[in-house]
């Protein structure tokens, strides 16, 4: 398209943004609700989407060892990128983490013994984990558990999810 | 750096060039570069005066890159070429993304090529390239070499800071800024008309008019001892005339000009010492930038504020001054200027953006204050100005001062009146008008959480480290008025109107003086126009006032120091 055939002056109006000063409701969090965000930025690179509900965090940081954090991690990016709360975890991943095969699978026992996470094994096939609240149900991660900080602030922009920008 | 595949072409561009003191630019040279051919482009002064249009179209569907695009436009005009239609000014954008926040190098080239951590060249040697262009021709070869490679440096840093800045610049938005630059080169290059003669005789009596002002005004005071401001014996004058003046945290008297200003309002015997302090302290006739065919130019800084709005220098700019210097703006022969201002701009705004019906039917009515009053139950419902002029003049300030974030305090010190008549205005005005307070609350909050604020055209500032409250629950008026301001200077600069400069929230025009009155209704239009796209459909009024040669501009609140100022040089006020 040629800048000849649109012409970026012609209709002023169009430029015109929706700010937070524009004409609002009668009650503040309505107000701030309204407060229209400007287009997320892309994040470059991969990033662990948010929220992780703290009490699942904290609960994991409660077990021995480092390797339960980093499996928890691992899990919760692999489940951003596949926007599920069910991830398939490989032993590749996981040495991104600086896991290997041995912590993986005492780890894995770790959190499944607390209840975060169900797994699924199979001979010869990689785990299948499933995130579960702290209650011990799944599909909570992100949802049920404290605050999204993309609720409360309209900005910086946060995610709403975990995930990638599918440049990884 | 898809955003810029609608431009067939995109050329970074840079002049160096000379310029005295209220002349326009007289280039030296001219550097371009095409972004994706890599196209050089490098002509010295002979051969840009010999040329009729740019060497490099200025197309629509060509985007031309500067920083700092009015003094390069500057040069387009004064060499009678065509003006870019489509400029994007990386200056304008740096400022935009930075207002507000800690910028290490500052907002010129060299500060945005760090702010990047991109490489530059130092200062020591851009001012030595920059002296070298000021000292004029005759220039030997060398030094012409040399200044096409200092000026290629700047271009080439152009195209190095365009790819990093691309992405976070809003490019529709960027190039109505970019307009408004092609504006303020057109104003820069007419200027304001000056009565020279008037400006002549000041200028050479100045010294001794200076010492007969001082006598003159100081003689029932007794504040000044030769030409310095006596604290002691001001302290003492206000403690013998019962008047309260602020002091800063350290106990001293507070002296600056907004505490002078504040107080001459609330206490008129305050006003002349307040006049001849400004009138001694800024005014530096040899500084006001008045070029041979007595026309006022100097760079009016656009977007120099944190809010957007131009800058330009105090003491170069006639509008800069105190106002009575303002007297030396005449139309010159056969001609006549106008000064049209909208009518409350800053109140309009709050009413139209805050969604506030009550403020908008009282800026409506056509006298916002006596409305206002009557909002609130403080005058009976057929009060007029005449019969109500004190309770009026109280709301006005009232209805101002809350735009500022003004305490109660602050507004019964304003008014001469004890606290707790500031406590109960404030009270009337946040019953009266509910709906802009708690906009004006969700503005702050909205500051605060995000971090930054924006115009309805992009113009963004940053809350920083230190939020000032008062000046965020501001920002809306002030930068929202801006771009309105921008807006009626494109528009009417584009509509081939007379536009000597913008002043705040007003436009001065000129125009032979049997069509000023056409040219008046068209400026009256623009304003009306750049209203209705800021404010989304809302129309602000207007109000001219014509000068017409021989007369002079005047501002009534400088008329009694002009007057005097005249009969000390010996001059007609007139």
């Amino acid at each position: 398209m040629s800048a000849t055939t649109t012409d970026i002056f012609a209709d002023l109006d169009r430029l015109r943004l929706t700010t937070p000063f524009t004409a609002i409701g009668d009650h503040t969090p309505a107000v701030v609700k309204a407060a229209v965000k400007p287009k997320a930025k892309r994040i470059a690179g991969e990033f662990l989407k948010g929220p992780i509900p703290l009490p699942w965090l904290t609960a994991v940081t409660r077990l021995s060892g480092k390797a339960p954090l980093a499996v928890a991690l691992a899990v919760c990016f692999e489940a951003g990128r596949r926007k599920s709360n069910e991830v398939k975890l490989t032993t590749a991943i996981l040495r991104r983490f600086s896991v290997n095969r041995k912590a993986k699978y005492s780890a894995l026992k770790s959190l499944e013994k607390a209840g975060l996470v169900r797994v699924r094994r199979e001979p010869r096939r990689n785990p299948v984990v499933t995130i579960l609240d702290v209650q011990g149900e799944p599909g909570a991660l992100g949802t049920s558990q404290g605050v999204a900080l993309s609720s409360v602030c309209p900005e910086p922009q946060r995610s709403p999810g975990y995930g990638h920008n599918g440049g990884t | 750096m898809n955003t810029l595949h609608h431009y067939k072409e995109v050329w970074f561009a840079d002049f160096e060039f000379n310029a005295q003191a209220g002349e326009r630019p007289s280039p030296a040279c001219l550097v371009a570069r095409e972004f994706r051919s890599g196209r050089l482009i490098r002509l010295w002064m002979d051969e840009l005066r010999a040329m009729r249009q740019p060497p490099f179209s200025t197309g629509p569907d060509t985007l031309f890159v500067a920083f700092y695009a009015s003094a390069e436009l500057g040069c387009f005009e004064a060499l009678g070429w065509p003006m870019p239609a489509r400029v994007l000014d990386l200056y304008c954008e740096f400022k935009c993304l930075k207002s507000g926040q800690k910028v290490p190098c500052g907002y010129g080239l060299i500060g945005a090529l760090t702010e990047f951590g991109l490489d530059s060249i130092n200062a020591i040697d851009k001012e030595t390239m920059r002296a070298l262009v000021l000292r004029g021709e005759p220039y030997t070869a060398d030094e012409r070499i040399a200044i096409l490679d200092y000026c290629q440096s700047d271009v080439d840093a152009l195209a190095k800071l365009l790819p990093v800045m691309i992405g976070d610049i809003d490019l529709p938005r960027a190039l109505l800024r970019g307009r408004y630059m092609t504006a303020v080169a057109r104003m820069e290059s007419r200027g304001v008309p000056i009565d020279a003669d008037a400006l002549e005789a000041f200028r050479h009596n100045w010294q001794s008019v200076q010492e007969r002002l001082i006598e003159r005004i100081d003689k029932p005071y007794g504040i000044y001892e030769g030409r310095t401001f006596k604290r002691d014996r001001w302290a003492e004058w206000l403690a013998k005339n019962d008047i309260p003046w602020p002091r800063l945290p350290s106990g001293d008297l507070a002296l600056d000009d907004d505490t002078f200003r504040e107080m001459a309002r609330a206490y008129p015997a305050v006003a002349p010492v307040r006049e001849l302090r400004t009138t001694l302290a800024q005014l530096r006739l040899n500084e006001l930038a008045v070029g041979a065919d007595g026309r006022n130019r100097c760079m009016l800084s656009a977007f120099g504020s944190k809010t957007s709005r131009n800058q330009p220098s105090n003491s170069k700019f006639i509008f800069g001054p105190s106002a009575w210097l303002r007297s030396l703006i005449r139309p010159e022969p056969g001609t006549a200027v106008a000064y049209i201002d909208w009518s409350q701009q800053e109140l309009a705004i709050a009413a139209s953006l805050s969604g506030d019906q009550r403020m908008q039917d009282a800026y409506q009515s056509g006298d916002f204050y006596l409305t206002f009053a009557k909002m609130a139950g403080a005058v009976p419902a057929d009060a007029t100005k005449e019969t109500h002029a004190a309770e009026r003049e109280q709301f006005k300030t009232v209805a101002f001062g809350v735009l500022y974030g003004l305490s109660a305090e602050g507004l019964a010190r304003k008014l001469n009146a004890p606290p707790v008549r500031g406590r109960d205005l404030l009270r009337m005005h946040k019953e009266t008008f509910r709906q802009f307070w708690r906009w004006s609350d969700a503005v702050q909050d909205q500051a605060i959480l995000a971090g930054r604020l924006h115009t309805v055209f992009g113009w963004a500032v940053h809350a920083g480290e230190q939020p000032n409250p008062r000046s965020l629950r501001n920002f809306p008026m002030q930068g929202n008025g801006a771009e309105m301001m921008r807006l009626a200077c494109c528009l009417a600069t584009e509509r081939g109107i007379g536009l000597c400069c913008p002043v705040h929230d007003a436009l001065l025009i000129e125009a032979p003086a049997a069509d000023i009155d056409a040219a008046v209704a068209a400026t009256q239009q623009v304003m009306r126009e750049a209203s209705e796209l800021v404010l989304d459909g809302f129309q602000l009024r207007t109000d001219a006032k014509i000068v017409t040669y021989p007369d002079r501009y005047s501002d009534k609140r400088g008329q009694v120091m002009w007057e005097t100022v005249c009969e000390l040089c010996g001059r007609s006020p007139a």
